[in-house]
């Protein structure tokens, strides 16, 4: 599977404005469906599986979530992305009963677990770099963004 | 003498994030010459699934008292504190293997 099939400039969006997760969520998961990614029952999975199971990932001063479901909702493997202007609340993946302030959503199209799973690999490993993050977080358009996701898959053999 | 010990890595469901983990998990400890098998679930169903399995490691919360070692953490995920819960997975390891 190749990255440059999964991140599409398509499904990057920057500084928008989303008043709760639920919203944030809905929005990419809409984009996803349109262009036949995801089964329209896949919003409302991802919605119950975030409510039991929330997917924040507390990094410090710039937040991130991974909103996803069972591969049964998902035509294709893709990834929508959004980076949110004031961020919204997510429950945090290990306490969740405790929310934390998101600030990039990643909402996952995971099909074939083993073909993606090198694919999120790569990608929760660049959430370890405050550097990438705030990168991530100050583009200021979808073709940047899109081109510093594909930078880290590219290299290969860094730790 | 023994054989690898399992650990058994749990997720909201049981796919992306726990897949994830797992890799990173058999990796790091490889690294530290431990093999071990990993095998994957989501939280609703660990109690059913704790059949040889000397350790949980888990993103999401389970159950008390599942009569089996449990470590909760994201640093699989976030990178953050990543080395010491190797540490402590090759500890609780060690400590399960002496019983």
């Amino acid at each position: 599977m190749r990255f440059d099939e999964i991140v599409k400039e398509e499904f990057v969006f920057v500084k928008k404005n989303f008043k709760s997760n639920k919203e944030t969520i809905s929005f990419l998961s809409k984009q996803l469906q349109e262009k036949g990614f995801v089964k329209e029952s896949f919003l409302e999975a991802v919605l119950k599986r975030e409510k039991e199971h929330p997917t924040g990932l507390y990094l410090g001063k710039i937040n991130v979530a991974i909103p996803h479901t069972d591969v049964k909702y998902v035509l294709k493997p893709g990834i929508a992305v959004a980076t949110l202007k004031e961020p919204v609340a997510f429950g945090k993946m290990d306490e969740p009963e405790k929310k934390i302030p998101v600030h990039i959503v990643f909402l996952l199209a995971v099909q074939d677990p083993k073909g993606y799973v090198k694919f999120l690999a790569k990608l929760t490993r660049s959430f370890g770099s405050n550097l990438f993050i705030s990168s991530i977080y100050s583009s200021e358009s979808s073709e940047k963004l899109k081109s510093l996701l594909l930078e880290i898959f590219k290299e290969e053999g860094r730790q | 003498m023994s054989s690898k010990k399992r650990i058994l890595v749990v997720c909201g469901t049981g796919i992306a994030t726990s897949t994830v983990v797992a890799k990173k998990l058999e990796e790091e400890l490889k690294k530290k010459g431990i093999e071990v098998e990993t095998r994957q679930c989501k939280a609703a169903e660990v109690e059913g699934r704790l059949d040889g399995i000397n350790l949980i490691v888990t993103t999401t919360p389970v159950p008390d008292n599942l009569g089996v070692p449990v470590i909760r953490t994201l640093a699989f995920l976030t990178g953050i504190g990543e080395e010491q819960v190797v540490e402590e997975v090759a500890k609780k390891l060690k400590e399960g293997g002496e019983n």
